[in-house]
């Protein structure tokens, strides 16, 4: 299980890292690993030229910084809740197994 | 990637959102009954949102040479089924559109039915189909989640086409060009999303075993 789980691990991050090192950067390294939401949006105004957003987001990172941010706070509260839960079954396993080995 | 605020028009708007409704309202209901019955499963639920929160923080490059992340829901729908993962899906959905300014309101209920509803629907048909072919458990769980990823994809790709059919080609057309953006990038995500999620299955066996088979039946097929 352990070496499966490091095998799976590395697999991700090659995965990951794969596409940088193949995919060749475009004229003075334009436009790459954009979203590809943006790319969708692109198409749509492909499509239907005339079409004009009706709305825009209430309220928009002031910068990518600022979004940064608030991705890697979105990726802790996320991993956080998930240490958290996976810490607590483990600690109750354990706390379980030593009270059974006492009685 | 999610539908962008503004990207639909209003008629798409609110039909989508009115397909999610029922949808929602359901799994509400079904998550009020289980943390009644069962109030060790807040904790299951949180660790099965905690995963599609990190998973659709992780904007990963790909192949395609643009970036696209993940939807985390396979994880969650095979612990506590597709009903209550909607209605988290659709939670982390909401955060997004509200802080990230990633997807939108208007949009909101489009990418609720393409990520939390039919991804968590398609995860728990897989999921269910690999058990009664008798797949082994990990394999199971890879298809489920890289393949819920995939269909989240490419009924975007019918969302956005049928908003924006091909002058020419028409929605056939149009879903083809929007399935070259989104669902190419996405294939190694998908791959990469049923990796980890098999990662953090085996870590939850291994760790919390026997604890947490007793509310997610799911793990005891699992948890040999």
């Amino acid at each position: 299980m352990r070496r499966q789980n490091w095998l799976l691990a590395a697999a991700v991050i090659a995965l990951a890292v794969l596409p940088l090192l193949t995919v060749a950067t475009g004229p003075g390294g334009a436009a790459v690993f954009g979203g590809s939401d943006d790319h969708a949006g692109q198409l749509v105004a492909a499509i239907r030229p005339d079409y004009q957003r009706w709305i825009k987001p209430l309220w928009q990172p002031p910068s990518a910084e600022v979004e940064s941010l608030l991705f890697a706070v979105q990726a802790a509260l996320g991993t956080g809740t998930l240490a958290y839960c996976l810490g607590y079954w483990r600690g109750r396993r354990r706390a379980q197994a030593d009270h059974a080995a006492r009685d | 990637m999610h539908i962008m605020e503004g990207y639909l028009p209003v008629t798409h708007a609110i039909g989508w959102t009115a397909a999610s409704l029922p949808f929602l309202v359901w799994g509400v209901k079904k998550l009020k009954d289980r943390l009644r019955d069962d109030p060790e499963a807040r904790l299951l639920i949180a660790a099965g949102g905690g995963f599609t929160f990190v998973l659709s923080a992780l904007k990963l490059p790909s192949v395609t040479g643009s970036c696209s992340h993940p939807t985390g829901i396979g994880f969650g729908t095979v612990l506590f089924g597709p009903a209550i993962m909607s209605v988290v899906g659709c939670v982390v959905l909401l955060f997004q559109a509200l802080l990230l300014a990633h997807g939108g309101l208007t949009t909101l209920g489009a990418n609720c039915f393409s990520m939390a509803i039919a991804g968590g629907y398609s995860a728990w048909a897989i999921w269910r189909l690999g058990g009664a072919v008798r797949l082994p458990p990990g394999l199971t769980i890879f298809l489920a989640a890289a393949l819920s990823d995939l269909v989240t994809y490419c009924v975007t790709s019918v969302q956005l086409a049928l908003a924006f059919p091909d002058p020419v080609g028409g929605v056939a057309a149009s879903t083809v060009k929007f399935l070259g953006v989104f669902a190419v990038t996405q294939v190694p995500l998908a791959i990469s999303e049923g990796l980890l999620t098999v990662l953090v299955m085996n870590l939850l066996r291994s760790h919390a075993g026997e604890i947490v088979a007793g509310f997610a039946p799911a793990l005891k097929g699992a948890a040999r």
